[in-house]
């Protein structure tokens, strides 16, 4: 191996740890006996799960979560599917087009949405509740929805659905039987996606939500007071749930790259 | 043939509808209340160019510094995004899906998580310091992991490398070998064939990476106030100060709409440099 | 919303381990199959798309204030017992409760926790109800020296009813200061230069720093200025004195705890927060006076719970509910018939055998910060100005 090489691993390597160390060295004060965050470790015990499970709060934010984020997986998925079915039959340009306009939401920086709704839902007179937090997700997960479907669709061969329709399927019967089953595990991955970004959305949350908290601003909450291993827990527990999407998602879609 | 296209619209019009609603709508107006004014903590409707000038006066220094951090950020990640994703795409051979998995699973979460865990890990009794002194290797905590604009680059740099690898390593892929090959054997040095063939076939995804990391790092206003110290006057930490602090939504719609105007000014001219740069030589 | 520095005097999340003095909190008796249901019927309500369902039978009351507070008026399961379900929004700055109660808050909103401070802003924002004392009877148990504080409206009526009280004094530690400070410039001591304290908290420091850097006597009233004065002298110390600048006196407590700063303006339970393996903290009321905060609880207007909330409004001036919160989060109590149920570290930290007398050395509670000019004396916005000139600094 030469110097160069080796250079290259080095980098490699430090990379990888970079990008992981933070996330097990999270994982490891979950089970720390201190309520300190240091080495040495004193010892292991559950006690931080006990403390956080034991307070009422922490589960109605995990409520509230579970609210949000089922409803904007599915509503995300249903509208970013069939805009992705409509527009893999149009003309590509066109296609493309509209695509880059629907993903605009990603492009800009969380707070300037978070802030800018605020001001829009108060203008027109909106209370505010987990039913903005839920419009205002739908902004900015329907794109990837969009996307990852739509890359599916781009290879999916129409012939058979045509055939279906000449054979005398209705459209609605058509896509049913013949194109869901064929693009379901996208699909799935795709409200996976969608789900892992609501989920952990912080700041678009706290500025629509009003009142009540969702486990990031419940998070949030608990530190700005500082450190301790309950906050590890609840860190762990968004962590754990986007990854397990991701991968799950991963799978299904194929997706690489 | 009428009908269809009018199934396709329907199909595509929710979609529509939402991102008018929840995007646009709410953009226009955002962008007018700009020009409003505040008084008694309501706005009121007005014409007026006060609060971009409030922000060019009162805010320079702020808005100057916001984007040194940010420009730090988005260079630094850019360049580890593509160093990183050229190692798995032709250093590593098949172990590279695995590193870029490794390093692609938290893409879609953990923001806060991670703003929090490296506030535990550079913290003056935090995990870096305690490791170094239970290993020996320094005497007293070194004091200056946190709270300075150092802590804010490598917090956010973390967060956006996911982020950024993705476009990068995506282009890779697109690479071909062939044409590499035959660079070689004809005699072109390592950083020819990088600068001359990958580069150029890169330099979408490498823009989208650096705009994707920048936009971000200049809009962030959570990383600066927990990690930054006395260092927190980055231009997110001020207009969210606006709305919760001063009630006056217009200067922090001024605020927003100047630091988005200024960034896609600053992506603007990334992307000519990069293209003059990258233009294929003879 | 924010937390910029985001603290005010209450945060608390008392550390339950370090002092041992917190044990007995009080959750709710929900258990982990209970929960199990509950998480499911959640993904089935979430899955049909309907927000917020709420299948239990006590009535939920929306609450928007410092943690803590919560737990403290949930003494013996008080809440439950009464059919009553707190849905609690914590906040970081009293801000943060105007601006939710603006963005259509009014109207859903019960109960929220200003500072006695902000309550002109409050008003102006007309977001607060006015309270009919009939439906209070506790009032009466109320200190005579805080009540003269509260800030009657037009019309005679009280619009928030005075609850948790304390202070911000000069800490130090006592270990390398043997001779206790008796002034705010200590902060610009050559000796302690680098290992000064700040931490992100408006109220705080707009209120103890005009005192230092002027002569004012009032520090709410001040004129341009002294407000210039003022910011000078802040930035004098950010750039100059401080170790560091942190968002919350939790963090500054773990500051003094490992000897990175010496001395700092600090919310009284700092430095129980410290630990016991800290050096010795000591806490002086420097001859200019210092902060003392009234938080209150107050009604929003149009609240949907308003029997509820003057039940719960009652409550937390009782005893009990006083004493409760008091030792959970350090903080004073302002209902004497409090004193004899709390704790000996709570009943420690103030002056309660001469309360008039402590606000007399403290010169607070000062007047509220004003909404609008009073001749030369500037506005709450005006002053916020200020503060941003010192951020951005």
């Amino acid at each position: 191996m030469n110097a160069r090489a080796t250079l290259w691993h080095v980098f490699g390597w430090g990379t990888v740890v970079f990008m992981l160390s933070p996330l097990l060295i999270l994982v490891l004060f979950c089970f720390s006996k201190s309520s300190l965050i240091s080495f040495p470790l004193t010892g292991f015990s559950l006690i931080w799960f006990e403390t956080l499970f034991a307070r009422g709060a922490f589960w109605t934010a995990f409520e509230n979560s579970l609210t949000v984020t089922g409803t904007v997986g599915v509503v995300s998925t249903v509208i970013g599917t069939m805009a992705a079915m409509g527009l893999s039959r149009m003309r590509r340009r066109f296609a493309s087009v509209n695509i880059a306009a629907l993903t605009l939401p990603v492009m800009l920086p969380p707070l300037v949405l978070g802030v800018a709704l605020l001001t829009y839902y108060a203008g027109v007179g909106m209370k505010l509740g987990l039913h903005t937090v839920i419009l205002s997700h739908l902004v900015f997960t329907q794109p990837f929805v969009i996307l990852i479907v739509h890359a599916r669709m781009a290879n999916f061969d129409y012939a058979i659905v045509n055939s279906a329709r000449d054979l005398g399927a209705t459209p609605f019967r058509a896509f049913s039987s013949i194109t869901l089953p064929i693009v379901r595990p996208t699909v799935i991955g795709a409200a996976l996606v969608a789900m892992a970004l609501s989920i952990d959305d912080f700041i678009i949350t706290i500025f629509t939500i009003g009142g009540g908290n969702t486990l990031p601003t419940f998070l949030w909450g608990m530190l700005r007071k500082g450190v301790n291993p309950s906050v590890n827990i609840v860190g762990l527990i968004l962590l754990t749930v986007t990854i397990c999407a991701s991968l799950i998602a991963l799978r299904l879609t194929r997706y690489r790259g | 043939m009428i009908r269809l296209l009018r199934a396709r619209g329907l199909l595509v019009a929710p979609s529509w509808t939402a991102f008018l609603l929840i995007f646009v709508a709410p953009l226009v107006y955002f962008f007018v209340v700009s020009f409003w004014r505040v008084s008694a903590f309501k706005m009121r409707p007005d014409a007026s160019l006060a609060n971009y000038i409030q922000t060019v006066t009162d805010y320079n220094a702020s808005i100057l510094f916001t984007f040194l951090v940010a420009l730090t950020i988005a260079v630094l990640v850019t360049v580890v995004a593509f160093g990183f994703s050229f190692y798995i795409r032709f250093k590593v051979g098949r172990f590279g899906d695995t590193f870029l998995f490794i390093v692609l699973i938290t893409l879609f979460g953990g923001y806060l998580t991670k703003i929090y865990v490296w506030k535990t890990i550079l913290g003056e009794n935090g995990v870096l310091n305690s490791a170094l002194l239970s290993l020996g290797l320094i005497r007293d905590p070194i004091t200056v992991f946190l709270y300075n604009p150092a802590a804010v680059v490598i917090t956010l740099g973390h967060y956006t490398l996911p982020l950024a690898i993705l476009p990068i390593y995506g282009a890779l892929r697109g690479v071909e070998d062939t044409p590499l090959r035959c660079a070689q054997d004809l005699g072109a040095s390592h950083w020819r064939v990088v600068r001359d063939i990958i580069l150029p076939q890169c330099r979408i995804g490498i823009l989208f990476a650096f705009t994707l990391t920048y936009l971000f790092a200049a809009g962030d206003y959570v990383t600066p106030q927990l990690v930054g110290g006395p260092y927190t006057s980055m231009i997110g930490v001020l207009i969210q100060l606006q709305f919760g602090f001063r009630f006056n939504a217009p200067l922090g719609s001024a605020l927003a709409f100047t630091m988005i105007a200024i960034a896609l000014l600053t992506v603007g001219i990334v992307a000519f440099a990069l293209r003059e740069w990258l233009r294929p030589r003879g | 919303m924010n937390g910029k520095r985001p603290i005010s005097p209450l945060r608390t999340e008392v550390r339950v381990s370090e002092t041992g003095l917190v044990r007995s909190r009080h959750y709710l008796p929900l258990t982990r199959r209970e929960f199990g249901l509950g998480a499911a019927a959640a993904v089935g309500a979430a899955a049909v798309g309907l927000p917020g369902t709420n299948a239990s039978a006590a009535t939920g009351v929306n609450f928007m204030g410092w943690q803590g507070y919560d737990d403290g008026i949930n003494v013996d399961n008080w809440l439950e017992k009464n059919g009553i379900e707190l849905k609690p929004t914590y906040i970081g700055t009293n801000e943060e409760i105007i601006a939710a109660a603006s963005a259509g808050g009014v109207g859903t909103m019960d109960i929220a926790t200003p500072a006695e401070i902000y309550l002109p802003v409050y008003r102006a924002a007309g977001i607060l109800e006015p309270l009919d004392l009939d439906r209070i009877p506790n009032y009466a148990g109320i200190y005579p020296e805080i009540k003269d504080f509260m800030p009657i409206d037009e019309g005679n009526t009280v619009i928030g009813l005075p609850f948790v009280w304390g202070d911000v004094p000069l800490m130090y530690n006592a270990e390398v200061i043997q001779e206790p400070p008796d002034s705010w410039h200590a902060l610009t001591d050559e000796r302690y230069k680098g290992r000064v304290g700040m931490v992100y908290d408006v109220m705080g420091i707009m209120v103890h720093s005009p005192l230092a850097a002027t002569s004012t006597k009032t520090p709410t009233r001040i004129t341009q200025e002294e407000l210039d004065q003022t910011i000078a002298w802040l930035i004098k110390i950010k750039k100059e004195y401080a170790r560091t600048v942190v968002p919350s006196y939790g963090e500054l407590a773990a500051l003094f705890a490992n000897g990175e700063v010496v001395i700092a303006p600090a919310w009284t339970p700092t430095a129980a927060w410290a630990g016991e393996d800290a050096p010795k903290l000591d806490w002086v009321i420097p001859k200019e006076g210092a902060l003392v905060f009234v938080d209150i609880f107050s009604m929003i207007r149009d609240a949907p719970h308003k029997d509820l909330n003057y039940k719960i409004l009652n409550h937390t001036l009782s005893p009990e509910a006083q004493a409760n919160t008091a030792n959970l989060n350090l903080t004073a109590v302002t209902v004497e018939d409090a004193v004899p149920l709390l704790d000996e570290l709570p009943r420690s930290l103030y002056h309660y055998e001469d309360i008039a007398g402590w606000f007399e050395k403290t010169g607070g509670p000062y007047p509220p910060w004003s909404t609008e000019q009073e001749g030369d004396f500037l506005n709450y916005d005006q002053i916020l100005q200020g503060w941003e000139r010192f951020l951005q600094a």
